[in-house]
């Protein structure tokens, strides 16, 4: 097959030489059809590029970018139909102390282990996982209340205990764990992403400071308005299983 | 330009460029004026060029972050001039 720079000169010089029109017209066929095969090429590296912009190199999951993309596509939609939606954010536990006894390599070894486990605990396809920042993760459940959201991180801490990777340094666990915020919400105007996450980040400050390795939720800002009020639950205990309105 | 600014531009530009490439094909089979075909061809051809250029640059975006560069600010002139060109 001729390139497409070869069929133009060749177009260029029958063109001055006046040829045959019906010859040309096939020319121009066959220009069209090598430019369209250019184009499929040239649209798959964009593609591919587009999807590297969003991804996090060490752990083949969403990075911060592509996390803030989603979950406003995801508030927006929520907005709209009115629908809550479910936040989840991850700690690893005793993560400096690890890397200072296992080394850099390990540390980022169970970065991924542990990214790769936390989409595996994501059943449904429009629930999403991303990298937050160093060891720290978020998801984003679509449709989910509180309760479901806080399943879903229960789950989570499950299969991060099930990795079983030895950590001498987690206050006496053995093995690496992680702590978990949890939240949902039915987002109003002007709930962007970060506002989202700062409620469920409020909640992984509880699970730390509660000693780890466990789910919390929170409902709602501390500091809502409109008289809602927050409410913690530790790992096991039930909260109000409704998301509500956030001002 | 953000880098991905260019990334949306160029999947635009990649929108019309296939629907000129379908545009030459219809015109050739309806057998159009010959004249209007060859243009049609130095534009599809040219923006082919400069398509080409866009993702080479945006190739070279991610490599140099990558690298821990600041791409974008190496290669902000660049892709301004390749916005100013289209203008």
């Amino acid at each position: 097959m001729k390139s497409a720079a070869d069929l133009k000169d060749q177009i260029e010089t029958e063109l001055a030489a006046g040829a045959d029109p019906t010859r040309l017209r096939a020319l121009f066929a066959e220009y069209a059809d090598v430019m369209q095969a250019n184009v499929d090429v040239i649209n798959a590296k964009l593609v591919m590029l587009d999807t590297l912009s969003i991804t996090d190199a060490g752990t083949g999951i969403l990075n911060r970018r592509g996390l803030d993309a989603r979950t406003g596509q995801e508030l927006s939609r929520a907005r709209r139909e009115g629908v809550p939606v479910g936040i989840i954010m991850i700690d690893i536990d005793r993560f400096k102390a690890y890397n200072d006894l296992y080394g850099h390599v390990a540390g980022d070894a169970t970065i991924k282990a542990v990214a790769e486990s936390l989409a595996s605990a994501l059943k449904r396809s429009a629930d999403f996982v991303g990298r937050y920042g160093g060891e720290e993760f978020a998801a984003v459940l679509p449709r989910t209340d509180t309760e479901g959201a806080r399943v879903v991180a229960e789950t989570m801490r499950g299969v991060i205990r099930a990795l079983a990777i030895d950590h001498r340094a987690n206050d006496g666990r053995a093995i690496i764990t992680a702590s978990f915020g949890v939240s949902s919400m039915i987002p109003k105007l002007d709930v962007e992403p970060p506002n989202l996450f700062d409620i469920a980040d409020t909640a992984l400050y509880l699970a730390k400071s509660g000693g780890r390795d466990q789910v919390r939720v929170v409902n709602h800002l501390p500091d809502a308005a409109a008289g809602f009020g927050t409410t913690v639950s530790a790992s096991g205990q039930v909260t109000s299983g409704k998301a509500g309105p956030c001002t | 330009m953000h880098v991905n600014k260019l990334l949306a531009l160029t999947a635009e530009l990649i929108g019309e460029h296939r629907t000129n490439i379908e545009r030459l094909r219809e015109m050739a089979a309806r057998g159009d004026e010959i004249g209007a075909l060859a243009d049609l061809v130095r534009l599809i051809h040219s923006a082919d060029a400069r398509i080409e250029n866009l993702v080479a640059l945006l190739q070279r975006f991610k490599k140099l972050r990558s690298q821990g560069a600041d791409a974008l600010a190496e290669s902000l002139p660049q892709a301004e001039a390749f916005r100013t060109s289209r203008e």
